[in-house]
């Protein structure tokens, strides 16, 4: 085989050794991917469904939380004889109390004793303009 | 100089990165195949390629134009390869024993007829031993027989490519054939006669 033959044959079988190698592979899909990762632009975070979604979901929670922290406690009313309630269910808050007529101011009432058929403590409920408060007397010298 | 890549490389240096991805999209075979003929390990091949890209892509403002940009990627990707190469492991003598030898087949004469299995199974025995006499060229040898070889480069293309003499393209070049051809010896003579 001349010289020149030889390195033609050689050329051609390096030749056919890669092209079969590139034909194995899978390269448009691997440059896709590259392409991709690097040099697409993608949307900026703020915008992406993997951001706000999560954001959206504790945003909600958030939410939720906050409205039912801010609902006033729910007041359990029995219907109990006055004479049945102690000291333990005496109800924290606030009630707004309207100042005294002026007819109750006129007419002021001396109490001279008070004493208990209960026991050290009464305590009671009642409604005062429509607003339920719960009354607690303490006899500190007995009832 | 007339480019047909100059526009996308304007874009890409005013950091449109969409306009560096159509040259990746463009070049990244060519890369592939120029950095496994050097490296000759598809995963290393692969790793190169893409480094290469997003190293010139860092460096695309340097380009000034003096070469076309195809040819300033495939000489960044085959100076890559070729540092990738030297730094994986001493380069082996090229005075070793022909793999043939070392096996102990007998050469196999093949006709020119239809491909028969006993032919197919030449041509893969062929396939080994120049697989194995690649490895066997430095990496600047191999980097200039794939540029010629698959690219179908100019010697004045290879020469500018990686920025060196014609005469030692050719030198390079005649050198990587002349020792594929003495380890393929004997057993290529005959099959492809």
């Amino acid at each position: 085989m001349k010289p020149e033959d030889r390195e033609r044959k050689i050329g051609e079988l390096y030749r056919d050794m890669l092209r079969e190698h590139m034909e194995s592979l899978d390269l448009r899909r691997e440059k896709e991917a590259f392409i991709h990762r690097h040099f697409e632009s993608h949307p900026p975070m703020i915008f992406s469904a993997r951001a706000w979604v999560p954001a959206l979901a504790a945003g909600m929670i958030f939410l939720v939380v906050g409205i039912v922290r801010m609902l006033p406690p729910q007041v359990q009313l029995e219907n109990r004889p006055t004479g049945q309630y102690t000291a333990a269910d005496a109800i924290s808050g606030s009630v707004q109390v309207q100042p005294p007529s002026a007819e109750v101011v006129r007419k002021p009432v001396q109490v001279k004793s008070l004493s208990s058929d209960v026991g050290p403590t009464m305590v009671y409920r009642k409604i005062v303009d429509d607003v339920p408060i719960t009354v607690v007397w303490v006899f500190p010298v007995g009832g | 100089m007339n480019d047909p890549d100059e526009a996308w490389v304007k874009k890409a240096q005013k950091g449109d990165r969409e306009a560096f991805g159509k040259l990746v999209s463009q070049y990244y075979e060519m890369v592939y195949v120029v950095s496994y003929g050097v490296v000759r390990n598809r995963e290393q091949a692969r790793d190169t390629a893409q480094d290469v890209f997003l190293k010139v892509f860092r460096d695309i403002r340097k380009f000034e134009g003096k070469s076309k940009f195809k040819t300033w990627l495939y000489r960044v990707a085959t100076n890559a390869a070729i540092d990738l190469t030297r730094k994986r492991r001493p380069q082996q003598s090229l005075d070793a024993t022909d793999a043939s030898a070392e096996d102990g087949e007998a050469p196999v004469i093949i006709p020119d007829e239809a491909p028969s299995p006993r032919d197919e199974a030449s041509r893969r025995d062929l396939r080994r031993l120049l697989d194995e006499a690649i490895e066997k060229l430095p990496p600047e040898h191999r980097a200039v027989l794939v540029l010629r070889e698959w690219k179908e480069m100019s010697y004045e293309e290879i020469a500018e490519t990686l920025e060196i003499q014609i005469g030692t393209v050719m030198s390079r070049l005649h050198y990587a054939r002349k020792k594929l051809a003495e380890i393929l010896g004997h057993d290529f003579e005959e099959s492809r006669q």
